[in-house]
């Protein structure tokens, strides 16, 4: 799995490629912690390129969700394939998380009014 | 003469019911253990076995499933005894690969109705052409996150052998994702990690077809069914981390079933039913590997 980020705007989009499990979820979640702490607090996660991910992934990101709401932004997803997204759905997440099919979409989301 | 195969512990239940079995015309051989039991329906290939499930060393129900995992004993049909007159009992039978169901003290008129009818359900059976053998597939190996590699491997190389269509590989890798990561985690927890045996099985012969997924371990008890689902309504800020293994085991799963005893230790069997099966590609050694070591 790689992350990489990308700044547009006052967003940061983190982009993962490869699969999401319990052997390298640890990866994700330190990466999306030091972005925070770096004081990017408005995050898209582009998940294009993520086949599967087990919920060790989903508990990266609802940790990260949570933090980013504790200090005034938000975590937002975008590009789920369709079993990503099926996952995403039967853990309840696609309820409180916003997803978006785009990564385009999600960042805009972020604007005054999205 | 029907030769029926009597598998059970008890010298006493043995005798008798061998005995009252044999005066009205059946042959019967016996085993007193599971592993007996199975080597025996491999040798002696019986018109039927009576199994009772209470046994030492391996039960009767692990020891159904491996004679329902070899092709050359599966069509050999098997009517569990048990003195267990608990409902979910006969489920689990039924899941082993069991035929029918009877309970002890034996009524032998009644048993007597259910083995003529096996006898004659297999008769007719064979006089049609068998469909294809369960594939079966399965590893031991260290319960340690890092072995996780080689448990999505095993699950690759199923998933290939199986046919199993895209959306279901990917259930079928996250519900053996969690269940093994339960084991790592928490079965060895405080001491030096052991043994994880994990079975993936397609059991065509079963109606409707069953993808049965088995992991074992020699670990402290822990059944990770008991462990509490998170509310998946609650807000983000609300939401428990854990249990939600467990959520997606119970959610991509028919059927599951935890238990523990000192011989066989913690065994966690997840059952899928299949109502589009696939149609299998290649075929693995339903052989059971040698009791320790890493190795497929």
């Amino acid at each position: 799995m790689n992350i990489t980020a990308t700044p547009q705007g006052p967003v940061t989009v983190v982009a993962i490629d490869g699969s999401v499990d319990s052997l390298n979820a640890e990866q994700l979640t330190q990466a999306l912690t030091e972005h925070l702490a770096a004081g990017c607090r408005q995050l898209v996660v582009d998940l294009a390129a993520v086949p599967y991910t087990s919920t060790a992934g989903l508990r990266a990101l609802l940790a990260a969700v949570k933090d980013s709401r504790r200090l005034g932004g938000d975590l937002r997803l975008a590009a789920a394939q369709a079993s990503v997204e099926r996952v995403l759905s039967l853990s309840g997440f696609t309820g409180i998380i916003k997803t978006y099919r785009g990564v385009t979409e999600a960042v805009a989301s972020f604007a005054p009014g999205g | 003469m029907p030769h029926l195969l009597l598998v059970e512990d008890n010298e006493l239940n043995r005798d008798m019911l061998s005995r009252r079995l044999e005066r009205k015309g059946h042959r019967v051989s016996v085993a007193i253990d599971g592993l007996q039991g199975v080597a025996l329906a491999h040798s002696a290939r019986p018109d039927l076995i009576l199994m009772d499930l209470s046994l030492p060393g391996i039960d009767g129900w692990e020891a159904t499933r491996r004679i329902k995992a070899d092709a050359t004993t599966r069509a050999i049909p098997v009517i569990a005894l048990t003195a267990h007159a608990m409902s979910g009992d006969r489920e689990r039978a039924l899941d082993a690969g069991c035929d029918d169901f009877d309970t002890k003290p034996v009524d032998l008129p009644r048993l007597l109705a259910k083995i003529e009818a096996r006898l004659a359900d297999g008769h007719a059976q064979a006089a049609q052409t068998a469909g294809p053998a369960p594939l079966r597939v399965e590893r031991t190996l260290q319960a340690r996150l890092e072995r996780l590699p080689l448990v999505h491997e095993l699950v690759d190389e199923f998933t290939g052998q199986a046919g199993l269509a895209p959306a279901l590989a990917h259930d079928l890798r996250l519900v053996v994702e969690e269940a093994c990561v339960n084991v790592m985690r928490h079965a060895y927890a405080g001491g030096p990690p052991g043994d994880l045996g994990l079975a993936l099985e397609l059991d065509t012969a079963a109606r409707p077809v069953a993808l049965r997924i088995t992991v074992r371990d020699q670990g402290q008890p822990f059944d990770p069914l008991s462990v509490p689902v998170p509310d998946i309504t609650a807000p983000a800020e609300q939401r428990a981390v854990g249990g939600l293994g467990v959520l997606l085991m119970r959610r991509l799963t028919d059927r599951q079933d935890h238990r523990h005893d000192p011989a066989s230790g913690n065994v966690l069997t997840l059952v899928k039913f299949l109502h589009d099966p696939p149609a299998p590609r290649g075929r693995a050694d339903p052989t059971p590997p040698p009791p320790s070591g890493e190795r497929t």
